[in-house]
């Protein structure tokens, strides 16, 4: 794809259709890439960087010597067994919106449409600005999954335009909330009591980490929290396997040696915890 | 829940042996020696029917309340030497295999090579097509260009309508008399033949009722020493509803269901049609007798439900009907394609499902049998409940039961000029053929190999396989200069062979008109009777031959691969692209993982494939639809593969797309196994793409983990998806819900999983009964899952 210079762009790193955890109904979830946070759970490091990156997988490679050694972005494409592959591209508006597009009927049928997650996708606000205005001009229900980790200037941008925040909460202790995800929380909770205030609708998302988010602490100061937030539901995110290959394999410090998934039956009561304060809570995305 | 009766007997129809019923062999043996040149084809045909179903040992199976067998006890099949005769070698064959047995005894043995063969080694059907067919038309069938259904079994395809319900045969009769009469008194050309078909029809509604008597008396007699006195008193009742039905319209749901089974034996009986009968619309046909029942007493909803309970037992005594030759060892199954749905419209065109429509879900869901198999008619108007339900039994694997477009239906119905009533009250049937209900012989002629159309074309009219230069030369393809030029070259073979195909389907058409009709079947197929005509003659309102088309996916990525890779980017040339082929890709790895990893396939929405395959779509319907066929009406196409796709693999060399010679085809209209990579709702698009409107039907499975089931969300997701294709115009979508280490498993420990089944095509059946090359086909197919 030759994008044209001067015409905006933005740097993804997946479209994943038939998405149904980011939101209402069948939903394709466009992955941007790049990310103020580093959680150290997440099980998309790809997100992190902003910038396209390539990896090599040794175990797929015929060794023909088309590329003659050098693996980047100009050999991958005619790499005969994908062993080059590139992780992340630049998209314009029009393009992205076409792939969008395609499930356009599956969202009519099932209340879905599209989810803008990434990474982070208010860290390209310009960009996101322009796909959310063409998904809205043409009728498709949008979602931005967020970490809060935004100026308000681009929540004010964006604001109008996205009919659900899917809005991720880790911490409130601020202390551990530096300790892993490498930022303070400061900016995120000051963004959501200013979402709440304008009554938009807001999902919640918090991850359950056994050891990290799920500590008895943490639940009650996220209640005690959530009390003075105007808000329709949270979703209680459980975390299956952990992304260590991918971390390998682009280079990045693998900090959890592993990840433990929560117990079924503290999930049911952390969902109580919720439930007792009245909020509607969903187990999953 | 099941019964403690239908249980006991649910698990004797699951360990009944497979075996051979020569009976019906000797006595038609014995009809043609005493009758043939004495009496008209039509009246020694009903003569036939009339010998069989009087001399047929009458079974009745302790503890059943709707009785009757096809054989001379559960899981008996008879055979059929008119049609096929079998060799001693073809016994040997299914008396000692491992898979898809079954018994032979001694006496068997001994009457079919001292009686049934020599009279009809010469004499029967498949004789008679193998000598009148044409050299071309061997060599292709041969080389499994297309295979040929009535090769083996008879034109039947069609289904029964509401008029078996409604109506008693002693009221057939009086339309029988009443059209000779007509007849009688004009001046009709042919008046003579109509009178004779007339008159074998007659003769056959007889049949049938003697048939139903001795049933009756047979059931008498056991309750005059019956010492239960409960048991004494049902089989009073049982010989009471067979005196009773079918002579006469039932009067209430047991009759109703034990009337329609004497048809289905009577249909299944007089010959071995193709996709078995079934009794259409049943919960539309069954909810008034239903509704009377509770409202006088006479009937439960447990009553009602142990009885069709029972009714699904009678179709699974009935295993499919052993072939000859070739076809036998290729045989993977006991299904005979009985398919029963529910819901849909009613006549008026608004919804359809009745309480009834899911007492058969619930039957389905607890019976977990293969036959009958089953499936929902979907309309946009029928509840979301509806589909849940379906959605839910489908959950639980089994792969029962499918889903159809019923709006599509309809329309491709309108398409071919049926009437809206007509259209509204058929449906499909078999594995997903679009017909009138009791009105149409849809007749399906054979499976059509479209990739080996391909392979034919690059190698100018030679196929490798058979050694022999197939057909008409085309051009050497090394020398093509564009990828227009090969488009243009595959469409003169693609009609080549169409034109072979349809010759031979004619005279095979014309052989069964002549030498083979059908009087029983005729009776129930509008408008045999008022006609004087035979049904297998054209005697039914609408008649349709198909050609089913299969290998979508395969010829679709196979083009895709050669247009990009030779023509557009220009990465190899021609020659190399057919050498590679021609070696198997050995010696040709960068060659072989370019087109394995690079060619932009069919099945994720991506135009490139898809418009590829909707050009081979669309040569094949222009190159078969519309044209006449040798029973006064029209050639159609579908897009189904049963296991066709397996054979027709193991006749071409490897393929452009990367696959290796001789294995299996994709599979309907889904992609090849695992180019699909952006999900279900690409699937889906793609398949769209191709006009199912005009088509007899498509077929489309996907594969499902459970896991995606038993996501709170996946079931609506799942609902969602089907409305959505269904909106698209897709005709059919069929689930398996199972992961593929399951299947692995299974492979590696076949004992414990006696009870695994899986959708294969059109139907289901158990993982352990299928071939080993079924199920790496199977295995390999796109697992759909979400992410989490
Ligand atoms: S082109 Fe790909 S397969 Fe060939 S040597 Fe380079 S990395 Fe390996």
């Amino acid at each position: 794809m030759t994008i044209e210079k001067n015409k905006l762009t933005g740097t993804i790193f997946n479209i994943q259709r038939f998405s149904l955890h980011d939101g209402p109904g069948i939903r394709t979830t466009v992955f941007f890439k790049g990310c103020p946070l580093r959680c150290i759970w997440c099980h998309n490091p790809e997100s992190f960087d902003k910038s396209i990156q390539v990896t090599f997988d040794q175990e797929k490679c015929i060794e023909c010597d088309i590329c003659k050694g050098v693996r980047d972005i100009s050999t991958s494409e005619r790499c005969p067994a994908n062993a080059i592959e590139v992780i992340g591209e630049e998209i314009s508006v029009e393009d992205l919106y076409s792939e969008i597009e395609k499930d356009k009927g599956y969202y009519e049928t099932s209340n879905g449409g599209v989810t803008f997650s990434g990474g982070e996708p208010l860290m390209q606000s310009e960009f996101l600005v322009k796909i959310l205005k063409k998904c809205n001009e043409n009728n498709i229900h949008t979602a931005v999954d967020t970490c809060g980790q935004a100026s308000k200037e681009v929540f004010e941008k964006v604001n109008d335009l996205v009919d659900l925040y899917l809005y991720d909460m880790k911490f409130i202790d601020n202390d551990l909330h530096e300790k892993y995800t490498g930022s303070s929380n400061e900016k995120i909770l000051e963004n959501l009591k200013y979402l709440s205030d304008k009554n938009i609708r807001i999902f919640i998302r918090l991850p359950l980490i056994p050891g990290i988010t799920d500590t008895e602490k943490n639940i009650t100061e996220v209640v005690e929290y959530l009390k003075r937030i105007n808000f329709e539901q949270i979703n209680l995110l459980s975390y299956h396997g952990y992304a260590k290959n991918k971390y390998i394999k682009l280079g990045i410090n693998v900090e959890l040696d592993q990840l433990e998934t929560i117990s079924e039956s503290r999930l049911e009561e952390i969902k109580n915890k919720f439930v007792s304060a009245g909020f509607k809570t969903v187990i999953g995305g | 829940m099941l019964t403690d009766r239908v249980q006991k007997l649910r698990e004797q129809s699951l360990e009944a042996i497979p075996h051979i019923w020569i009976g019906r062999g000797e006595i038609v043996t014995d009809t043609y020696l005493k009758n043939e040149g004495k009496v008209s084809t039509p009246v020694l045909r009903a003569l036939t029917f009339k010998d069989i179903l009087e001399q047929k040992p009458i079974c009745i199976n302790d503890g059943e309340l709707i009785v009757g067998e096809k054989g001379d006890s559960p899981a008996g099949a008879p055979t059929f030497p008119e049609l096929c005769c079998h060799t001693k070698k073809d016994f040997d064959v299914m008396n000692h295999r491992e898979k898809i047995s079954f018994k032979v005894d001694k006496n068997a043995y001994k009457i079919h090579k001292n009686k049934i063969k020599p009279y009809w080694e010469k004499r029967s059907i498949r004789h008679k097509i193998l000598e009148t067919m044409s050299e071309e038309w061997m060599d292709a069938y041969e080389a499994g260009v297309f295979t040929e259904f009535m090769e083996q079994r008879a034109p039947g395809h069609t289904v029964a309508d509401k008029k078996v319900f409604t109506k008693g045969f002693n009221h057939f009769k009086s339309e029988i008399r009443n059209s000779k009469e007509k007849f009688q008194a004009g001046s009709d050309p042919d008046k003579l033949d109509r009178i004779e078909q007339l008159k074998a029809m007659e003769i056959t509604c007889d049949a049938i009722i003697r048939f139903a008597e001795r049933h009756s008396e047979k059931a008498l007699e056991l309750a005059s020493t019956e010492k239960d006195p409960q048991r004494k008193k049902e089989l009073e009742n049982i010989a009471e509803v067979c005196k009773y039905v079918p002579a006469n319209a039932p009067r209430n749901f047991h009759e109703a269901l034990q009337a329609y089974w004497f048809i289905h034996l009577g249909v299944t009986t007089e010959l071995n049609t193709w996709d078995a009968f079934n009794p259409g619309r049943l919960d539309q046909h069954l909810q008034p007798f239903f509704e009377k029942g509770i409202k006088d007493g006479s009937l439960t909803k447990d009553s009602a439900y142990e009885l069709l309970n029972l009714f699904w037992i009678k179709f699974n005594n009935q295993p499919a009907p052993p072939k000859v030759g070739f076809t036998l060892l290729e045989s993977a199954t006991y299904t005979d394609f009985a398919n029963i749905n529910s819901g849909g419209l009613t006549t008026d065109g608004s919804d359809a499902v009745n309480e009834m429509s899911y007492m058969v879900l619930d039957c389905i869901e607890e019976m977990r049998l293969l036959q009958p198999s089953s499936n929902i008619q979907l309309s946009e108007k029928n509840p979301d409940k509806f589909i849940e339900r379906a959605l839910h039994i489908l959950k639980k694997g089994g792969g029962q039961p499918s889903i159809f477009n019923s709006d599509a239906v309809i329309q491709e119905m309108l398409n071919m000029g049926k009437s809206i009533e007509d259209a509204r009250d058929g449906g499909t049937s078999g594995c997903v053929e679009t017909g009138a209900f009791g009105k149409e012989a849809y007749i399906l002629h054979g499976y059509f190999n479209l990739t080996k159309i391909l392979d034919l074309t690059l190698h100018n009219g030679y196929d490798n396989f058979s050694e022999k230069q197939l057909s008409v030369g085309t051009g050497d393809a090394m020398f093509f200069g564009s990828f227009e030029e090969l488009m243009s070259a595959f469409k003169e073979q693609l009609k080549y062979f169409i034109d072979i195909k349809i010759e031979g389907s004619n005279k095979i058409a014309e052989i069964y008109a002549e030498t083979m009709p059908a009087p029983f079947l005729s009776v129930i197929i509008d408008d045999c009777i008022s006609t004087g005509k035979d049904y297998n003659a054209g005697g039914a309102r609408y008649n349709s031959s198909y050609i089913q088309g299969v290998g979508t996916g395969t010829i679709t990525d196979s083009l895709s691969s050669i247009k990009q890779h030779v023509f557009d980017n220009e990465r190899f040339t021609m020659q190399s692209m057919i050498q590679a082929i021609d070696d198997n890709f050995d010696g040709y790895e960068v060659l072989h993982s370019i087109v394995k990893n690079k060619t932009k396939k069919y099945g994720n929405d991506d135009d490139y494939p898809d418009s590829l395959m909707q050009e081979v779509f669309n040569a094949f319907y222009d190159s078969v639809n519309g044209r006449p066929n040798a029973i006064g009406g029209h050639y159609r196409i579908n897009m189904l593969p049963t296991t066709s796709h397996v054979y027709f693999g193991s006749v071409i060399g490897a393929t452009a797309d990367g696959r290796k010679a001789g294995k299996p085809l994709s599979e309907g209209i889904s992609p090849v196994q695992g180019a699909d990579k952006k999900g279900p709702t690409a699937v889906l698009k793609s398949a769209s793409k191709m006009d199912h409107l005009k088509t007899g039907g498509t077929l489309l499975n996907q594969k499902f983990t459970p896991q995606i089931f038993n996501d709170p969300k996946g079931v609506t997701a799942i609902k969602d998806l089907v409305r959505t294709y269904f909106k698209m115009n897709g005709h059919h979508l069929q689930f398996n819900v199972v992961n593929a280490d399951t299947l692995r498993d299974a492979q590696l420990h076949p004992q414990s999983y006696g009870d695994l089944i899986v959708r294969v095509a059109g139907y289901s059946d158990y993982f352990n009964n299928l071939g080993s090359d079924l199920q790496d086909e199977i295995i390999e197919r796109t697992e759909q899952c979400i992410s989490i």
